[in-house]
């Protein structure tokens, strides 16, 4: 699926004062294509990436995600909308895992798609725990799960409804280097043979050189 | 200062947490008080109601009142507020009594002051002169300590008008506070209305009579068609006795286990206030830890935090609890009971809530500061709701549990509480038809006499007999008792037009002991010449028919005799054609509001000339009345027509026709009597007293009792309705960590809202189905205690299926509305809350 900002701006208000979180962001992220966006810490690649994903509410601008003929701008999309088109074209990974812990592995795995009252397939869920090398813990609570394997569970939690786009909010940041480097070839992997796309926010410069393409943000605004 | 300033900052950031729990707390002091107002209002209530002589009396020698002297609380109630009025022979005539009602009975102080510490007394003037004290000076009296007699000294502080002095010459008042209420040996919030022997004795509660023993003052009742008299023994009916008993053994237990629910409701509130308020602490309180302090350091850290936010929250509570309840028990003051709040109990419950709040928060933070174990659940579930109640629910823990207790109360408090509203209700609807059952129109008191012997009459008793058992009783008893029953009940309550005056109301008969002073100097001032020729001319007035009846044919008309032109004389106190000065006396209406001390009243001398026409003997026959004997206490004077003495002067406040009944009457003249009293009745003027406004009293009265039931009752659905929105909102803050990561993954609003529901629904319903199960299990216990005894012939059961459908209904909705407020809340939330 292909990603386009038009003009994308996200600002927050403090008192009288505007702050430009993102500004006039112009990007356009080809189907399949692997992108990672760095910068500094607040520079606005987070939100970005929640704009891109409809987490949070843009200012102004268009996020338009284009399969085939059919385009979708996300930002004129009602909430319920906006969560079923999320939930069916996106998947997140974030840094802090965000599996909810009073859930298994598997529960977490499954979760997106009881949403979307859709039954688990089975082979599709069985060769991504194979892949992700967490078969033998899908019974376990996030907090009996090491570091990489709970960012593992959570790969899998994006990938089990089989979306376009994957989104990546530091997937790495609390993982060791060898966990680190796991995870990011285990997701370019996947993303590669289910020709999605991949969106990662990085301080890494290690994980850009990985990806295609690499976007560059400095005080909101899309530098290279 | 820079301690306060410290703390000060620390309210003013966590000031909408502070008030949570200020409320929290608030709200459970203002519950135990008023708890405590409504059990004391309801004992009070009935103390009024006796007082106002809508129900009679509980007497000391009733068995029944064993079971409220074993109640300590009742001493309670009452201690520091009230006086206790008694006689010096202890247990006899005792009355707890505030301030007004004091007043109404004529109890005021003359001398000095009321007594206002222990060891303190007021007295009447008859029991100084007995103790040859004065007020200042110090008495010693005998009194009973622990069933024992023993000395006590006390200071007399006060000279009292003397209450029971209207009523029985012997004795003579003491007026104590409450405190000393050890000294006596009787407990009970009673007016003990009868001389220690003749009384008659009947259950507050239900409104039963139980004994008329050796009762020497009978009660004439009348209605259209015949009089009854009603002196007959009538003995206690066992069952309901027994089961009057039972009534307040369980109206004792509910008035103890309410406070209990209640307490624990407002504990399980106040713990979810702390998490409120101690929720954003968490992430500090593991940061402590992780920098390296210790088990104990943290522990005593916010041990002292604890300490300022209990102290401070309670001393505000108070505050905040005293108005709540004022507001409360003010608006229900309006239904004429009288509720006041216990001063002692505010800084003991505050003191609790200090306590609680302490004990709970430092409880919290050693929960917190655990590590939490989750319980697992492995299952596989097809569906999102069924995966978040088993997994993320089931884990919440306490909060769970606060809530379910807290629901599961709400339940049993309002369904009780307005199942015993209702009981409450059919007790009095059983009075109301007694009432009906015993009612006549008219209470005869006849005009004139004297009270010397009739205290009973002070207050009117609800007659113990169907109309067809009086029927009965009268048809078998001697017609001289009849007249005489109606003698002894003489009574000067009607004035000349046959009303009631205001000031007449409820009042004792108008007792002149002796001579007005200076009554002969205003005779001798009016130029009136000797006053003792007033006291000669023993002035009867008679209507003409009862003229006809007593002394035969007259020659002379109805008209002639009712307008002043025909006067008899008897037994030769005057001549005919005599020209005769009647003097007639008035006393001020505020003769009334004294307390019997009326011989210092100079009465408004009145007079009228006459001339006599008629002379007529009257013979001491046993077999014929005895008029001579009725109509005066001289067997002399003169007769008027009673309309032509009314006629004299509109200021009428009493008759002055003297009856005595110191003859009987003979059983001979049972035609002739009857007659005559059916004269009386017929006049119109005997009518005083419309039994037909006892129903309406009672309803009023039911209505009254029950109203506390039903305020709590909504009082506390108030309340739950607080702490369910605190604790659903309290429960999606704890969860929204969980709810985001849904959010992301993409649950829509309506998802996100129907767990939020579920969530709060599920805790509920726990609460409900405990609290159903409880109540249920409760009144099952009740109602075998109750019907058991056969009196009680039914529990309302379809409002005890009802009671609890309505909270249910009410507690849903409130849950509802809790839960869209909490998920609104979930659902406005974005990523920069994670």
């Amino acid at each position: 699926m292909k990603i386009t900002t038009e003009n994308l701006t996200k600002t927050y208000k403090t008192g009288e004062d505007t702050i430009y979180a993102l500004k006039n962001c112009n990007i356009t992220i080809e189907e399949g294509e692997q992108l990672a966006i760095m910068g500094p810490s607040g520079s606005g690649k987070t939100t970005l990436l929640s704009l891109i994903g409809g987490i949070i509410k843009h200012s102004e601008g268009k996020v338009i995600f284009s399969d085939g003929d059919r385009a979708t701008d996300i930002t004129t999309l009602s909430e319920s909308a906006l969560a079923k088109f999320r939930r069916r074209n996106i998947g997140f990974v974030f840094q802090d895992y965000s599996l909810i812990p009073e859930m298994t592995a598997r529960q977490n795995i499954t979760l997106p798609l009881l949403l979307d009252n859709k039954k688990v397939d089975k082979k599709r869920f069985d060769e991504l725990c194979e892949r992700l090398m967490i078969k033998d813990r899908l019974s376990h609570l996030p907090e009996e799960l090491s570091g990489g394997q709970k960012q593992r569970v959570a790969i899998a939690r994006a990938l089990i409804t089989n979306p376009s786009v994957i989104l990546c909010d530091e997937p790495t940041g609390n993982l060791d280097s060898k966990s680190g480097e796991e995870v990011i070839t285990l997701l370019k992997e996947l993303c590669e043979a289910e020709n999605k796309t991949l969106i990662i926010v990085t301080h890494d410069k290690g994980i850009s050189e990985k990806l295609f393409r690499t976007i560059e943000i400095y005080d909101g605004e899309v530098t290279k | 200062m820079k301690i306060l300033l410290i703390a000060l900052n620390y309210v003013r950031r966590h000031f909408i947490k502070f008030l949570l729990i200020i409320i929290a707390l608030a709200l459970m002091i203002s519950s135990v008080l008023f708890t405590q107002i409504f059990v004391d209002a309801n004992h009070y209530s009935r103390f009024f109601t006796a007082r106002q002589g809508i129900m009679p009396f509980l007497t000391i020698d009733c068995d029944v009142n064993d079971a409220l002297v074993t109640d300590e609380m009742l001493e309670k109630y009452y201690a520091g507020r009230q006086y206790i009025v008694g006689s010096d022979k202890y247990g006899n005539h005792i009355g707890y009594m505030d301030d007004k009602a004091l007043s109404s009975m004529g109890i005021m102080i003359l001398r000095g002051r009321m007594p206002e510490k222990e060891n303190e007394i007021a007295m009447s003037d008859s029991l100084l002169l007995t103790y040859k004290t004065e007020v200042g000076e110090k008495v010693t009296l005998t009194v009973i300590e622990n069933g024992k007699e023993a000395e006590k000294e006390y200071l007399v502080t006060g000279l009292t008008s003397d209450f029971l002095k209207r009523y029985n010459e012997t004795d003579k008042q003491v007026v104590i506070k409450e405190g000393n209420a050890e000294d006596y040996c009787v407990k009970i919030p009673s007016i003990i209305c009868g001389r220690t022997e003749n009384y008659i004795a009947v259950n507050v509660i239900t409104g039963v009579m139980y004994s008329y023993e050796n009762d020497d003052r009978p009660v004439l009742y009348l209605d259209e068609k015949s009089f009854v008299i009603n002196n007959e023994q009538f003995m206690p009916n066992s069952a309901q006795y027994i089961s009057t008993n039972e009534f307040i053994l369980v109206d004792i237990t509910v008035k103890y286990i309410v406070p209990a629910f209640i307490i624990l409701m407002a504990i399980a509130g106040v713990y979810t206030a702390v998490r409120i308020l101690s929720s954003g602490q968490k992430s500090n309180l593991r940061l402590i830890s992780t920098i390296g302090g210790t088990r104990a350091q943290v522990f005593l850290i916010f041990f002292y935090e604890a300490l300022f936010i209990s102290l401070f929250s309670s001393l505000l509570s108070i505050l905040s609890g005293c108005i709540i309840v004022s507001g409360f028990a003010g608006s229900l003051e309006t239904l004429g009971a009288v509720y006041r709040i216990p001063t002692g109990l505010i800084f003991g419950i505050s003191a609790l809530g200090f306590i609680i709040l302490l004990i709970f928060y430092m409880i919290y933070f050693l929960i917190v500061s655990r590590k939490r174990r989750i319980r697992k659940k492995k299952k596989e579930y097809s569906s999102v709701n069924r995966l978040w109640i088993k997994t993320v629910d089931r884990n919440s823990g306490t909060s769970k549990i606060a809530f379910s207790v807290v629901t599961a109360v709400l339940v049993v408090i309002f369904s009780g509480g307005c199942l015993w509203g209702d009981f409450i209700s059919m007790i009095h609807a059983d009075n109301i038809e007694n009432a009906k059952r015993y009612s006549y129109d008219y209470l005869v008191r006849v005009p004139g006499g004297t009270m010397e012997n009739s205290m009973m009459n002070f207050h009117l008793p609800l007659c113990g007999l169907s109309e067809a058992e009086i029927d009965g009783i009268a048809e078998n008893y001697p017609v001289t008792e009849k007249l005489r029953a109606m003698t002894y009940s003489l009574h000067p309550y009607i004035d000349a037009k046959g009303t009631i005056p205001e000031y007449n109301k409820g009042k004792p008969a108008l007792l002149i002991p002796k001579e007005p002073e200076g009554l002969r100097q205003a005779f001798s001032d009016a130029g009136l010449g000797d006053s003792i020729s007033m006291y000669k001319q023993g002035v009867t007035a008679i209507p003409y028919e009862y003229l006809e009846m007593l002394i035969g044919k007259v020659d002379f008309t109805k008209e002639e005799y009712d307008s002043g032109k025909a006067v008899i004389s008897v037994n030769g106190t005057y001549k005919v054609k005599d020209n005769i000065k009647l003097y007639f006396l008035f006393y001020p209406a505020a003769i009334n509001k004294s307390d019997g001390e009326i011989s210092k009243y100079i009465p408004e001398i009145v007079t009228a000339d006459i001339t006599v026409t008629d002379s007529v003997s009257i013979k001491n026959d046993s077999d014929s009345l005895e008029i001579a004997e009725i109509v005066s206490t001289r067997s002399k004077g003169i007769i008027v027509s009673d309309k032509y003495l009314l006629s004299v002067s509109d200021k009428f406040r009493y008759d002055y026709v003297l009856f005595d009944n110191s003859q009987l009457i003979s059983e001979n003249d049972a035609i002739r009597t009857d007659e005559y009293i059916a004269g009386l009745a017929k006049s119109g003027k005997l009518h005083l007293y419309n039994h037909g406004i006892e129903p309406m009293l009672l309803k009023k009265e039911a209505e009254k009792q029950r109203a506390p039931y039903l305020a709590l009752s909504i009082i506390y659905t108030v309340v739950v309705a607080f702490f369910s929105y605190v604790c659903i909102n309290c429960e999606a803050r704890g969860k929204i960590q969980d709810y985001l990561i849904l959010k992301f993954i993409g649950a829509d609003k309506k998802q996100l809202t129907r767990l939020v529901i579920l969530s709060s629904l599920r805790k509920a319903f726990a609460g409900i189905i405990s609290g159903a199960v409880f109540y249920y299990a409760v009144l099952t216990v009740l109602a075998f205690l109750v019907e058991s005894e056969g009196y009680m012939k039914y529990f309302p059961l379809t409002n005890a299926i009802c009671y609890p459908i309505l909270i249910i209904g009410v507690i849903i909705a409130i849950v509802l509305v809790a839960s869209v407020i909490a998920a609104l809340w979930v659902n406005k939330q974005e990523k920069g809350t994670i």
